[in-house]
């Protein structure tokens, strides 16, 4: 799925309902449903947000960082 | 002196430095207090009474010889996805029931080295995420505890222990000791290595710690992490305190109502509270936190569940299945988007001492939840140390907290924001439990003569033995993996909100009358003059596990996507 702030979160969650069959099998994806729609909103939510190119790199959250040292 | 189970963890070390108690007094009074009330709680995954004894006569015999820890002879519950040497670490999960600790996690380590004892393993839900656990909270059995700390809250808030330790990824100590009436401190992340504790998802889990006033959870905090706390001389004078408007209105009208009366006495002992939006999308921010959990829970986790999916429970399986679904490229993203995040309320909190919020959305809802994480998991996220007072009484007497946070690495400023902030307002009392009434004592009919058998008094102990209520759970057959929602609790229970809003009254403002009934002074932060209430009902006799495990895979009511909140649990 690409990551583009145009996908609509019907689209979105099409996607991941459809990939939730593939990997859990029908049944299993409609277990999911719920979740999936949650999930399909943050995806959203994320897409829509916006960054530059050059603005933040990842925050790996300082897991292998010193304790105490959290890198901000 | 007060009962030696109802002590702090102050008192103790005082006491003990004193030498006007021992730690093996204590221990044996705690067992005590445990065998009578453990039965209502279900706090306990393991309790170790004969390991906590024997490590009781050695911090005793230390004390004979001068030396005397800043925790000397505290007893300490350790969430079970924490290892204790010795003990299993079950975190929920079936197969880990003989998976026993050869060493003690880093936390524990260092508390034995300050002199605490460990009394034993407190039950979570299923590896710190959202499938309930067995115990039930203390001011009304048929309500969570809240997750996923479960135990070392409902411990600490029964006055079994007078401390625990539990971990947060999304809410889980601050809701868990929201619900239950005790205070919950969940420090800067990596704040005390991790190592011997379980990952749920390792950018996002804390270590963080329950008690019954802010001066404990500071002696713990300071004694664990070598930082030298001194509350008063720390402590503002006026405190600049800001209030976050998102969270009032996303809040039940009995919790919003107390919160803004908390400012109202905050402002009148002194503190500058003004009102200020959050610099970022409350939204943006959850739906970062959803997805980087879900991503990192699954990549703990898929492998495991592929191999075993019978023994995992249904609220974190959805999760580690729908982990799965995530592209990277959304997940880095919102890895960049949560740098952004962490630095806009770092500034946000420069200059102030803090952020007031409530700790939860809701008072404690039934057992089938473990309640809603969108009060907490903004905190997590971005690794700023939060803590909770237990300030005030649903009219209904459930206890509602009150949450303050503090900048990244400013965990000492907000332990001293959180000390003057529970001098002003006082702490509500611990729960009273309810027993079940004695049965009458029959005459006992002659028995037969028949060889010598050994009783259960007489089993041989050598070996930890499970609590009561782990050997109750561990018989209950094992319920089917039916869905269950791994949604936000307002959209789960809709029963649980009141039809009209409550109107503030003296219990629900958390304002103590002399006529409150069941008074038990709490201890040390009470202010001047005024008399702390403890509830007027108390908890009626327990639901049994079965009507748990039943509850917890109800189907569930659609979510509410368009408020964008997270899912429970964790």
């Amino acid at each position: 799925m690409r990551l583009d702030p145009r996908l609509t979160p019907t689209e979105i969650r099409r996607i991941l309902q459809r990939r939730a069959a593939e990997a859990f099998g029908p049944m299993r994806a409609n277990e999911l449903f719920d979740l999936v729609g949650y999930t399909t909103d943050c995806l959203a939510r994320i897409a829509a947000a916006p960054l530059s190119l050059t603005g933040e790199a990842p925050d790996l959250s300082g897991v292998d960082a010193p304790e105490g040292s959290r890198p901000s | 002196m007060s009962e030696l189970w109802d002590l702090t963890a102050a008192e103790i070390v005082a006491g003990i430095r004193g030498r006007e108690l021992t730690a093996s007094d204590l221990v044996a009074a705690l067992l005590d207090r445990a065998a009578e009330v453990e039965p209502e709680v279900l706090a306990w995954a393991t309790l170790d009474a004969q390991g906590a004894a024997a490590e009781a006569r050695v911090r005793d015999d230390r004390v004979a010889e001068g030396v005397i820890g800043p925790l000397q002879g505290v007893p300490v519950g350790i969430k079970d996805i924490i290892d204790v040497a010795g003990l299993p670490t079950i975190a929920g999960f079936e197969p880990f029931r003989d998976r026993v600790a050869e060493r003690d996690a880093e936390i524990v380590a260092r508390l034995r080295t300050a002199g605490a004892i460990i009394l034993g393993k407190t039950h979570t839900t299923q590896f710190a995420h959202g499938d309930p656990a067995p115990t039930r909270n203390p001011w009304n059995a048929e309500r969570t505890p809240g997750g996923s700390s479960s135990g070392s809250a409902a411990a600490v808030a029964a006055r079994m222990v007078p401390l625990a330790v539990g971990t947060q990824t999304a809410g889980s100590v601050l809701r868990p000791a929201a619900y239950c009436g005790v205070v919950g401190f969940k420090p800067s992340f990596n704040w005390v290595d991790r190592a011997g504790v379980l990952p749920l998802a390792w950018s996002l889990d804390h270590v963080g710690l329950f008690a019954r006033t802010v001066a404990d959870v500071a002696l713990v905090f300071g004694a664990v992490s070598g930082t030298s706390l001194d509350l008063d001389a720390d402590g503002p004078a006026a405190p600049r305190i800001v209030l976050l408007p998102e969270f009032l209105e996303r809040a039940e009208p009995p919790v919003r109502d107390h919160l803004l009366d908390v400012a109202t006495r905050l402002r009148e002992a002194g503190a500058s509270v003004e009102e200020r939006s959050l610099p970022v999308d409350l939204d943006v921010l959850l739906a970062v936190h959803h997805v980087i959990m879900a991503s990192e829970v699954s990549a703990v986790h898929a492998e495991a569940l592929a191999a075993d999916p019978a023994s995992y429970g249904p609220v974190i399986r959805l999760t580690i299945e729908t982990g799965q679904l995530i592209p990277a490229a959304y997940l880095l993203k919102a890895q960049r988007l949560r740098r952004q995040i962490a630095r806009a309320i770092d500034e946000a909190l420069a200059g102030i001492d803090g952020f007031l919020l409530p700790t939860a959305s809701n008072p404690a809802p039934p057992r089938r939840s473990t309640g809603d994480r969108a009060f907490q998991a903004p905190w997590t996220l971005v690794g700023a140390p939060s803590i909770t007072l237990p300030t005030g009484l649903t009219e209904d007497g459930l206890p509602i907290g009150s949450q303050l946070v503090g900048r990244r690495g400013g965990d000492a400023r907000l332990l001293a924001l959180a000390a003057w902030s529970a001098r002003k307002l006082g702490l509500i009392a611990a729960p009273e439990i309810r027993l079940p009434e004695p049965e009458p004592i029959a005459e006992p009919e002659p028995l037969p003569e028949e060889p010598e058998a050994v009783g259960a008094g007489e089993l041989p102990t050598s070996e930890p033995v499970p609590a009561a209520g782990e050997s109750e759970a561990s018989e209950q057959p094992v319920e089917p993996t039916a869905p269950e929602s791994d949604l936000p609790a307002s959209a789960e229970e809709p029963v649980e909100r009141p039809v009209e809003p409550a109107e503030p009254t003296e219990a629900s403002s958390g304002r103590a009358t002399a006529a409150d009934t069941a008074v038990e002074p709490f201890h040390t932060e009470s202010p001047a003059g005024g008399a702390i209430e403890s509830r007027s009902d108390v908890p009626k006799p327990g639901t049994d596990l079965a009507d748990a495990a039943g509850e917890a895979d109800q189907p569930t009511a659609p979510p509410h996507p368009e408020r964008g909140e997270p899912p429970e649990g964790a």
